[in-house]
């Protein structure tokens, strides 16, 4: 197993950053941020010119001939039910960052735009960015990088890898062999720095909810530090048995969980005006979203372009750095389907779920700031990751609604510590389907120590900013390997 | 700020590279030891 140079490499590479992370937490926080703000200024718009062109490749791959061409033989049938499938592509792609981020992002979206302009307009801006963040673009690099696994797995036979497309199309040869290698070893090192933000946060909001829960007022690190072993011990037995239904259960589970306060909320809540909103920005996300996705707020001041960079330029590297463990996940469970059934499936049902969610939580928010004077703009600069259930607590059977929102974050982040753990074992020994136990729990301890790190930074800007750095170069990896597919394509008879 | 000019002069140069190098692979014709290569691998899957 310790015979395999790329392992190696990864396990080193990342578990130093982890040990950078445990000795100073505050200069590597400080590194990734100084670090992610030049990369930012200057390659911002090639990141948004690159997301944007993938929502298009997207949309003329579903409406185009290509779109009847099975992810498989021509006689393969989808192996999950079409509720289970799209259940557990959103589990993966989303999970904790929804219960997390439901009323936070918007209400940090208005609390900067509402010094450019009135409180209403502003509301509804920031309910757009927001959607903007988790809709189309978000979901298009995913179906992209998902598409290209399962096409080159299913459909050409190759080893679900990165770099097994790269090899497929353009050869055996020495440029391929080694742009490939270092595909592999970016996307090993994207996916576990990813998932230790994902550990981090889900640990935050869990932390949060047992605050409310027990009455404790900034417990500080102590019960984060219980949460996360209990965390870590629970995903431990996962790792040690064949997930396939398992994590079919857990993500379901976590999913049924988040529809059900989804729905609580909205009945619970004002209902005519998130209704009101939901439908609102429908029409606003599906006007705007295409010229958005080219907006680099270029001529705006410092504030504007600064805000810019931490919430939009962060989200898109942040589903980047997702991208090769999230595309492999959903590659995984989509074989059988064509690819327009596949993009469609993967671009349309979890936007649409997103604006919904976003709608909810978001107007409740701003029906609190804007309605009925609710100290919630409070809450979120004192202590973001309460913001959440700060809104449970204004609706009846509030201690219910948060038990049930602390254990949907639980689940949603042992099914992506676990769903991630198996990847990166699979990616580490040649890309093999069913990788040896010892290495999954290996891959699981590294990214419980990466989670540890950002934990230990205690701060949400610092774990996006050590995602972004960690995430940035994988936007070429995703272009490199979208030629690849586009080459494939032309081959195929349609 | 000369600095700052010359880091970002380079990284652009960079993925200026980087997407000429994507428009030569995506017209760059395949040799045909490449060709038979990728068939082969079609057949036997």
């Amino acid at each position: 197993m310790f015979k395999n140079p790329l392992l190696l490499i990864a396990l080193t590479l990342t578990g130093l950053v982890a040990l950078w992370g445990i000795v100073d937490t505050a200069g590597l926080a400080r590194f990734s941020s100084s670090m992610t703000g030049v990369m930012f200024t200057s390659r911002g718009w090639f990141i948004m010119l690159a997301v944007s062109l993938l929502v298009i490749l997207c949309i003329w791959l579903a409406i185009s001939p290509y779109g009847k061409i099975k992810l498989g033989q021509d006689d393969d049938e989808p192996e999950f039910s079409t509720i289970s499938w799209l259940s557990m592509l959103f589990a993966a792609g989303m999970g904790v960052g929804l219960l997390f981020w439901g009323t936070a992002e918007p209400l940090s979206h208005f609390n900067v735009i509402r010094d450019y302009t009135d409180n209403f307009q502003a509301a509804e801006h920031a309910l757009f960015i927001t959607n903007f963040h988790w809709g189309l673009h978000a979901w298009a690099i995913y179906a992209v990088t998902g598409l290209v696994m399962a096409y080159f797995s299913f459909r050409k036979g190759c080893p679900t890898l990165v770099s097994a497309p790269i090899k497929a199309v353009f050869g055996q040869r020495n440029w391929t062999r080694a742009v490939g290698w270092l595909s592999d070893l970016l996307a090993i090192y994207a996916i576990a720095i990813g998932i230790g933000g994902s550990i981090a946060m889900g640990v935050f909001q869990i932390q949060s909810g047992v605050e409310s829960l027990l009455g404790l007022q900034n417990s500080g690190l102590w019960l984060a530090a219980v949460i996360f072993a209990v965390l870590c011990l629970s995903y431990i037995l996962p790792l040690m048995v064949d997930l396939s239904k398992g994590m079919a259960t857990l993500s379901n589970t976590a999913m049924a969980i988040a529809g059900a306060l989804l729905i609580f909320v909205l009945l619970a809540g004002p209902t005519y005006y998130i209704m009101s909103a939901i439908t609102g920005s429908i029409g606003d996300y599906f006007a705007r979203v295409i010229p958005h996705g080219f907006q680099t707020y270029t001529f705006f001041d410092e504030g504007v372009t600064s805000w810019f960079q931490s919430w939009t330029l962060t989200f898109m590297v942040w589903w980047l750095a997702w991208a090769p463990f999230v595309g492999v996940f959903i590659a995984r469970i989509s074989r059988g389907r064509t690819i327009r059934e596949y993009l469609l499936g993967v671009m349309l049902v979890p936007t649409f779920f997103s604006i919904f969610w976003f709608g909810v939580f978001g107007s409740v928010g701003f029906f609190g700031v804007l309605k009925i004077d609710a100290p919630i703009m409070e809450v979120l600069k004192s202590n973001i990751n309460d913001t959440t259930f700060f809104v449970l607590r204004q609706l009846p059977l509030s201690t219910l609604t948060i038990v049930a929102t602390v254990l949907a974050a639980f689940l949603f982040v042992v099914t992506s510590v676990v769903s991630a753990s198996f990847v990166l074992s699979m990616f580490a020994v040649g890309g093999d389907l069913n990788p040896p136990t010892r290495m999954k729990l290996i891959w699981g301890a590294i990214l419980g120590a990466l989670g540890l790190v950002m934990i230990l930074s205690n701060s949400i800007d610092a774990v996006k900013s050590i995602i972004g750095l960690a995430a940035l170069p994988f936007v070429f990896i995703v272009l490199l390997i979208t030629v690849c597919l586009l080459k494939a394509l032309k081959s195929e008879e349609v | 700020m000369p600095i700052n000019n010359l880091i970002d002069t380079l990284l652009n140069i960079w993925v200026f590279a980087f997407i000429g190098f994507l428009v030569w692979l995506y017209f760059k014709k395949e040799s045909d030891g490449n060709k038979a290569e990728n068939q082969k691998s079609d057949r036997e899957s």
